[in-house]
């Protein structure tokens, strides 16, 4: 059991660290995106695309040192139920992300990735909701901390 | 008989407390600190006003795009067609290729108003700024030697593959294929090599932004966006020559 544990930590963690760390490198990009959503006004959008990337930083590095797993879980989980609501939701308005420029070689950008999107955060949502019943894993800050 | 103290096994048995709530208290306080100055830092950014800077002849004063050809007469109820693009992406190359001739024909006959916002997000996506910037500024300098159109075409010919960018002797190579001479050129070439209007380049990419736009190529005609996605989005960066036929549609 604390090894599925690490194992939902370690995929959501990473999972986390390096979609943060691709938004925090290109942040005119992200705000760019979270703006297309249309979803937040453009003040609020350029805010929290300038946020999420660090935020989500923050999650990887704690989920991978196992520190205060619960709490992070619980915050991560929120955060994934935020993301597919958001892309159903730009999905159900038939309006398409990403500028279309990036390595496309002239095709051009479709709605067909939202399903898989989805799909993958509804499995990282899961990996969440297992860390949030059982937060106790292997190899965790918080057992060498607190037992 | 009292019972026997049983505290001390009890004490024994009770799991270590978990983090305590001063730490749990201390982290979401650092957290909130941490977004209301992200919040603080972006809006003061974000701070409109009027643009203040140098503004090219053939571009709105508030940095609100630059017209092709802005000496031609507009025809009566001549429709204003939007283009949002940035010089690296290569789908704004797609439309160039489809319909570029047909759009600059009607925007040179005056049947529309034609009003380009030069976008520059990719040089963020790709990290290579300043790629974008200076090919915007570039047309702009072009724009001032009555030669815009003409930039516009050569800088979209000359587009290297994504990721490789424009250096300032691109932008002045395109300046000369424009069939800028003379004098001319050689304030040009000065204006590129300054960046004369990267502010403005700036601001409008901002205006842009602000605009709803997230994308490019974006187009709207009369106002009303050609939406990417749509059927006529592919038929306008697919196929030749089919300019005329959107704008009827759009128009009508």
């Amino acid at each position: 059991m604390e090894w599925i544990g690490l194992a939902a930590r370690l995929v959501l963690g990473v999972t986390y660290l390096v979609a943060g760390v691709l938004k925090a490198r290109e942040l005119e990009t992200t705000r760019m995106d979270t703006r297309a959503f249309h979803i937040l006004s453009y003040d609020l959008a350029n805010i929290w695309g300038t946020m999420m990337p660090f935020i989500e930083i923050l999650f990887g590095l704690l989920l991978i040192a196992g520190l205060m797993t619960r709490m992070t879980a619980v915050l991560g989980g929120l955060l994934m139920i935020a993301f597919i609501i958001g892309i159903s939701s730009v999905w159900a308005r038939g309006i398409v992300i990403q500028c279309g420029c990036f390595g496309s070689n002239g095709k051009l950008p479709t709605m067909a990735a939202y399903k898989w999107d989805i799909l993958r955060d509804v499995g990282l949502l899961l990996c969440a909701v297992w860390l949030v019943i059982w937060p106790r894993t292997r190899l965790s800050l918080d057992k060498a901390l607190w037992g | 008989m009292p019972r026997p103290d049983a505290s001390q096994k009890l004490a024994a048995t009770k799991p270590k407390d978990g983090p305590s709530k001063g730490l749990i208290g201390g982290i979401i306080a650092a957290v909130i600190v941490v977004l209301v100055v992200v919040a603080v830092f972006v809006t003061q950014a974000n701070k409109t006003g009027d643009f203040s800077g140098a503004v090219p002849k053939a571009g709105t004063s508030d940095a609100k795009g630059l017209r092709a050809y802005p000496d031609v007469k507009l025809k009566a109820n001549a429709p204003t067609v939007d283009i949002y693009e940035d010089f690296q992406c290569p789908i704004c190359n797609e439309l160039e290729k489809a319909n570029g001739e047909q759009i600059l024909a009607d925007a040179e006959s005056g049947k529309i108003k034609l009003v380009w916002h030069l976008m520059t997000f990719l040089q963020d996506n790709l990290h290579n700024a300043p790629s974008s910037t200076i090919a915007a500024n570039g047309l702009y300098c072009a724009s001032d030697a009555g030669k815009g159109a003409e930039y516009h075409k050569a800088n979209f010919a000359g587009q290297p593959k994504e990721g490789v960018g424009y250096k300032v002797s691109d932008i002045k190579k395109f300046g000369k294929q424009a069939g800028i001479t003379g004098a001319a050129l050689t304030k040009f070439n000065s204006c590129v090599d300054k960046g004369t209007y990267d502010k403005y380049v700036k601001a409008t990419a901002d205006n842009a932004g602000k605009a709803g736009v997230t994308g490019t190529p974006t187009v709207f005609i009369n106002g009303k966006e050609v939406k990417s996605g749509s059927a006529d989005y592919s038929t306008l960066l697919q196929s030749k020559n089919t300019w005329n036929t959107i704008l009827a549609k759009y128009t009508k």
